[in-house]
């Protein structure tokens, strides 16, 4: 073994079954202890390494992950929702190319219709309401939206609501059937669709002084909860929800903001 | 207090967190480079165990198997730029080039992770597991569903184009950069 054989071989050497085992490893080895030059070089190279893993090794987490894993994780396999293309295993709150449109969502899904709706719709939802799951999570999204592109991940850009319309019903995607008055004269930005707990979920986003998205679901998805036809404001966190319900479909308007402020456009 | 058994009903999932949290956060971190990404694919990799870590049969692989499953949820998330280098490059340095422990010395983590920014994604995995440190070339390789001829290939290749990388950016310092503070 000449010099250059040895250098590549001690290159990326470090102790491990595989390279201790090894019989060029070791007369590697022991032509660098035999060989100032060739052992000087070797121990800058270890040093090398020995430095830039300890960088690596002193990147801390954030002090609450492993808090967050742990509150977030699905009590069942069947928490989590997908949005299509993104893959049926993903969470998609949770993805950062689903974030922009998801955190919303999440939000008002989990806090609004978590609250209003889940409440009465089975024990196996029970998991949802717990408090700590929720608030984490509404941290959590809060956190993300901030990060986020609210413009790239819609399934259908375009500003024409009857455009909007159009590719929604092609996709056999929930559209709300009627809109408040104030929402439908503000320009579209974009839709999507999603399912969520195996119910499938529209949203469609608008700009006005702020935006605006607004979720729509098939009423049946919920078939004990009471019709609401005054919407029901609520706070959660930055976020404002409106929540009603008609004969056909459930809404819940979201914008950052006070929850008051959204009364105006309804 | 008892967790539910998620995964394999014979590993403590909190234990299991307790022990590869902060490990795959700092792979995370390294191969996506920011912290946002680096926590969301390590609470992802922990959701994939919780619903599918039962079919892993052999449980000494959990190791690997959670760095594998991070590995590929960053594949897929940026699943645009790796069909972009399909190709494993064959023009490389063929020279070694010089060790530099100084340089090393002088950054900080960020500083470390952003140049292994730089890297060749067919180098980048394969590099931040070695450094890393948890795991063995053989658990490397099959982290990364490779070959173990090939971690090793990858691995001088990645170095020595790391220190290239390392070596270009301190040419490129300004006289001010190297002056003592």
């Amino acid at each position: 073994m000449d010099i250059e054989k040895a250098k590549i071989i001690l290159h990326i050497y470090r102790a491990d079954p595989i390279t201790d085992d090894d019989p060029e490893v070791k007369e590697a080895l022991a032509m660098a202890a035999s060989d100032p030059e060739l052992m000087s070089w070797f121990e800058n190279e270890q040093n090398f390494d020995r430095a830039l893993a300890g960088k690596l090794c002193s990147i801390e987490p954030p002090p609450d992950l492993k808090e967050k894993i742990l509150a977030e994780m699905p009590i069942s396999s069947t928490e989590s929702g997908t949005i299509p293309g993104l893959g049926a295993d993903v969470i998609w709150w949770r993805r950062p190319l689903a974030m922009s449109l998801s955190a919303a969502a999440c939000l008002v899904l989990f806090l609004g219709v978590g609250t209003l709706l889940l409440r009465q719709s089975g024990p196996d939802r029970q998991e949802i309401q717990e408090p700590q799951t929720v608030d984490t999570m509404a941290r959590y999204l809060q956190r993300v939206t901030s990060h986020t592109d609210h413009m790239e991940k819609f399934d259908f850009r375009h500003e024409n609501l009857a455009q909007l319309r159009a590719y929604m019903n092609e996709k056999d995607a929930p559209f709300p059937v009627s809109l408040p008055a104030q929402l439908e004269k503000m320009p579209g930005m974009g839709c999507v669709s999603f399912t969520w707990e195996g119910r499938q979920v529209g949203l469609v986003c608008f700009k006005g002084d702020k935006v605006y998205h607004l979720f729509v679901t098939e009423r049946d998805h919920f078939p004990s909860q009471k019709d609401i036809a005054k919407p029901i404001i609520r706070q959660v966190g930055k976020y404002g929800t409106a929540t009603w319900t008609n004969d056909l479909q459930l809404y819940i308007l979201t914008a950052e903001g006070r929850g008051e402020d959204l009364r105006r456009l309804l | 207090m008892d967790t539910p058994s998620l995964g394999r009903p014979d590993i403590d999932f909190k234990e299991l967190v307790d022990d590869f949290y902060a490990p795959l956060y700092r792979f995370g971190y390294s191969l996506a480079g920011n912290e946002y990404d680096a926590a969301d694919l390590t609470q992802q990799t922990f959701f994939i165990w919780a619903k599918k870590g039962s079919t892993l049969r052999d449980a000494s692989k959990v190791k690997s198997w959670l760095f594998t499953t991070l590995y590929r949820e960053f594949l897929r998330v940026r699943r645009r730029s790796i069909q972009s280098i399909s190709v494993e490059p064959e023009v490389l340095d063929r020279e070694m080039p010089p060790v530099l422990p100084d340089m090393v010395s002088v950054l900080d983590s960020a500083s470390a992770v952003e140049m292994l920014q730089e890297l060749d994604d067919i180098y980048k995995a394969p590099i931040i597991l070695f450094y890393l440190e948890d795991l063995s070339y053989k658990e490397i390789a099959a982290a990364l569903d490779l070959p173990i001829g090939t971690v090793m290939s990858r691995l001088s290749r990645g170095k020595a184009h790391l220190k290239n990388i390392m070596l270009k950016k301190e040419r490129n310092k300004t006289p001010s950069d190297n002056s003592p503070k």
